[in-house]
């Protein structure tokens, strides 16, 4: 140490590079975690409710995909938890998806019920008008119903990496990992989303 | 954005547009919802980390003495009476040489030759 360096400078910086306690860096974790899943869980949950097209059950993704992240990977550089939270909630929205495959197995009565009701109804629309909130029905206007209808219809993985890239803003890279492809597929995936799309959406962004 | 990645076009900047504020409008009761699942994935990763200390000893501690004490009353009511073991008077020596009592020795000489009459079977006086 030099002898320019004054006594309170020196104590400063020797408390500065003093390592935090355990529990300090504990909490610290938890707020790092707190701040993450704070940016992140509107849109997961906007994701969720997409694919799922129940608000319920898109909590309940959600909520199980923010449990997982902070039991298993909460110790990991926080760079890794975007795709790492990804990740586990698109394998959490497949699992929901293939339990409703195996249930509407079961239940093959519901869409022939369905068509008696109403004349072809939109299953997104239907969905929207039982599941969603008032508050949040006011909001979605015209286009978004479109949208919402058209990314429903995708297949899932043209689904997850236009909501990866568009919603989430992950760049190629990031959308490979929670993905868990290759980079070349997130591109062909994007692509295809996109097409399908503009050929969908034209009228309303024409 | 990496360099991989294109510059978006109308449709992507507008379904982004839309989605993002559908996202941040979510209604008061789905973010509330969303809060308490995060308060619970927070409070699930604080357990999992919480590192090692004196306060987690406390109820292991606990649970020692109450074991300990368990077994000493089991044992306590069930043990055996000691065997009384054959008379060595060299322990007595020792135990002369341990007490603090210095008046005995002073003595030491008087009781090791009574210890050796003793033992040799001659009475004294």
């Amino acid at each position: 140490m030099s002898a320019s360096v004054t006594l309170p400078a020196a104590v400063a910086m020797l408390l500065a590079e003093e390592p935090a306690s355990p529990e300090e860096a504990v909490l610290d974790r938890s707020r790092e975690l707190d701040r993450f899943l704070s940016s992140v869980e509107r849109r997961a949950f906007k994701i969720a409710q997409i694919a799922i097209r129940d608000i319920d059950e898109a909590l309940d993704i959600v909520q199980d995909a923010m449990l997982q992240l902070a039991r298993r990977y909460a110790a990991r550089p926080s760079e890794e938890w975007k795709p790492l939270f990804y990740r586990i909630l698109n394998n959490r929205i497949r699992d929901c998806q293939r339990r409703r495959v195996v249930r509407s197995r079961f239940i093959a009565w519901w869409p022939a019920r369905l068509a008696d009701d109403e004349e072809a109804a939109d299953p997104i629309e239907s969905a929207a008008g039982t599941e969603m909130a008032p508050g949040d029905r006011v909001q979605v206007d015209e286009t978004l119903q479109a949208l919402e209808r058209a990314l429903a219809d995708l297949p899932r993985r043209q689904q997850q990496a236009f909501l990866l890239r568009t919603l989430e803003g992950l760049d190629v890279a990031g959308t490979a990992a929670a993905m868990g492809c290759s980079e070349g597929s997130v591109k062909t995936h994007y692509f295809r989303a996109l097409q399908t799309l503009r050929a969908r959406l034209g009228e309303f962004w024409s | 954005m990496s360099s991989a990645d294109h510059e978006p076009g109308s449709l992507e900047r507008s379904a982004q547009e839309l989605l993002r504020a559908s996202a941040d409008g979510l209604d008061g009761n789905i973010r509330s919802r969303l809060t308490q699942a995060r308060s619970a994935a927070i409070e699930e990763a604080r357990r999992a980390r919480t590192p090692f200390s004196w306060r987690t000893l406390v109820p292991a501690g606990a649970l020692a003495a109450a074991a300990v004490l368990a077994v000493m009353l089991w044992s306590g009511g069930s043990r055996a009476p000691v065997p009384a073991t054959p008379h060595n008077s060299f322990e007595d020596i020792d135990l002369l040489v341990t007490s603090e009592s210095f008046e005995l020795l002073e003595d030491l000489e008087f009781y090791e030759w009574v210890a050796a009459a003793d033992s040799d079977g001659a009475s004294i006086g």
